[in-house]
């Protein structure tokens, strides 16, 4: 359990986190999201009891983190992968936060396993890509096998499995009763990993909700493609739907980092847009649509239910 | 605490610039030898008049402070420079048991280092006067109280460059530090009137390791006096270096 109430960080006279209360519960994986200067890591520094709060409370547990009687057992952290020393070898380096915890070798050669990097053990880390410190540093949180878990973009720079990999990890986790907070940039991603969602910008909460109740506020819709798209509008439009121009339906597929949106959009009219013209219905269902469209004797070439991405909903939200 | 000190003990073990210190130590060997050899050359020449070589520890009693102060400053500056100072955080209680187990470690690192080296400092210049009647034998009580007192000022001089990188944050900055701070009193005390140069000029860790084993005409300060300037070395060095790191962000 995590608690934050009213908690402001001052650096001079930037606001870099103002007034922010939210709660993180266990059993479930919370996504921390906003912009890049938001105040992501400052809260989670002040959380971890590495940045002291201007005004405001962080709790982990129900006191503040150095009063934890046994820190990594209570709380692992991955605050920035590339923070470690190169010279040493991931044992050693894993050896040594175990030491001051007083945990022993076992747990460390288990860890070592658990996150893939047994076999790289020995071997300096300034060899490392950057996907391997990636899981030295979740290794480096699970050391204590802590109920809360802290993880800045643990993300980045995994290969696709090892998202997959995090993403089983991190809920298997959540189910067994830990605390799970997690910040990423990497948004389908996050909608699969995340239960409940917390949204700051400029230091400000912006949104604290389940990511099924997020998605559901915002408009979502039924692709429709059809040659007969004029008619078939004026008569979805009779039954009381609302037609908007079809948007690029593959804005959600980010996980490619760095790909530009315009890439997706581009990429469309390459399909046979000639065929028909698309639709964005919103207010009926696909049934109720197809059923339309066979009463009034539209063709229709595709009947696509499209869901709002956590991309979309959270670039409307942090505008 | 005793979780800690085995924490930064592995640290330590593991970071190459450990033994770069370490290897680095053997620069003050072959200065001596270089010394007692010249000296004794003179001596073979000339006969006797000229300095002695006695332990052989002054001709390089420069060294071993700067080198034992940079493996101080290596033991924490790492943690600053790549950010793992805040990994180390998260995993302990309280900050203050991080210094004193990282000052725990390098003190016993730099004793221990430091006592070996001027051993052999020692026997490489009695080995280079070979007889001659210029070099010094552990017969004389002053021989091994200098001997041992070295070996205290290499740790005191570890703790301190501790302090120094904790209080600075950065490589560079706390290893100039180290080199400009021994060097001041030997500028100072040209300039300031008797009897100020000549307490300036004790206040030097060679110095005062030589006025800790009471040896004659060593600097200002008797065995008790040095003892307790060095005990403030000590003081001054982690004082201010723990409520730096107690009230600082990470």
């Amino acid at each position: 359990m995590i608690e934050v109430t009213e908690l402001t960080k001052l650096y001079g006279s930037t606001r870099a986190v103002s007034g922010l209360t939210f709660a993180v519960k266990p059993g479930q994986v919370t996504g921390f999201l906003g912009h890049n200067g938001a105040g992501k890591s400052t809260t989670m520094r002040m959380i971890l009891g590495l940045h002291t709060p201007t005004s405001g409370r962080a709790l982990i547990n129900g006191v503040r983190k150095h009063d934890l009687r046994d820190p990594m057992r209570e709380v692992g952290a991955m605050l920035d992968a590339a923070e470690v020393q190169g010279g040493r070898s991931a044992f050693a380096h894993l050896q040594a936060l175990a030491y001051a915890g007083g945990i022993g070798r076992r747990r460390v050669v288990e860890v070592l396993e658990e996150v893939g990097l047994a076999g790289a053990a020995r071997k300096r880390i300034a060899g490392f890509s950057q996907g391997m410190r990636q899981r030295l540093g979740i290794a480096a949180a699970l050391l204590g096998d802590p109920g809360v878990l802290i993880l800045d973009e643990p993300a980045n720079g995994l290969d696709p499995d090892g998202i997959r990999w995090l993403r089983t990890l991190l809920r298997s986790l959540a189910a067994e009763g830990r605390t799970v907070l997690l910040s990423s940039h990497l948004m389908t991603e996050m909608s699969l990993t995340a239960d409940r969602v917390i949204i700051i910008g400029q230091g400000r909460l912006i949104e604290d909700a389940s990511m099924a109740d997020l998605l559901a506020r915002f408009q979502s819709g039924v692709l429709v493609r059809s040659p007969h798209a004029a008619r078939l509008s004026r008569a979805l439009e009779a039954a009381g739907a609302t037609i908007g121009p079809a948007r690029d339906t593959d804005a959600g597929d980010e996980l490619v980092p760095g790909r530009p949106a315009a890439a997706g959009a581009d990429a469309r009219p390459a399909r046979d847009v000639g065929a028909g013209a698309e639709l964005l219905v919103t207010g009926l269902t696909a049934a109720v649509i197809g059923d339309i469209a066979l009463a009034n004797g539209c063709a229709v070439h595709e009947l696509v239910s499209r869901r709002t991405s956590l991309e979309e909903a959270f670039m409307e939200i942090t505008q | 605490m005793i979780n800690v000190i085995a924490s930064e003990w592995l640290k330590l073990r593991s970071l190459r610039a450990t033994y770069y210190v370490l290897a680095a130590t053997l620069s003050a060997l072959a200065l001596t030898g270089f010394a007692a050899y010249s000296i004794s050359r003179y001596f073979d020449t000339n006969g006797p008049g000229g300095d002695p070589v006695g332990t052989g520890l002054s001709l390089s009693a420069d060294i071993p402070p700067v080198l034992f102060g940079m493996l101080g400053v290596f033991a924490i500056s790492g943690e600053y420079t790549t950010g793992m100072i805040r990994l180390t955080l998260t995993t302990i209680r309280s900050r203050w048991t991080l210094l004193l187990a990282k000052a725990a470690v390098v003190a016993a690192v730099a004793l221990v280092a430091g006592q070996a080296l001027a051993f052999a400092t020692f026997f490489t210049a009695q080995a280079v006067v070979a007889g001659r009647p210029i070099g010094a034998s552990f017969a004389e009580h002053a021989a091994l109280a200098e001997v041992l007192t070295t070996g205290v000022g290499s740790a005191v001089a570890g703790v301190m460059g501790l302090g120094l990188a904790t209080v600075l944050r950065s490589t560079p900055g706390a290893l100039i530090a180290l080199v400009v701070l021994p060097l001041s009193p030997t500028v100072l005390e040209r300039f300031l009137p008797a009897p100020w140069n000549d307490w300036v000029s004790s206040l030097t860790i060679p110095s005062l390791a030589r006025q800790l084993a009471a040896i004659p005409d060593a600097g200002a300060f008797g065995p008790l006096t040095a003892a307790a300037i060095l005990v403030g070395y000590v003081v001054l060095s982690l004082l201010p270096a723990t409520l730096a790191i107690n009230h600082r962000d990470a």
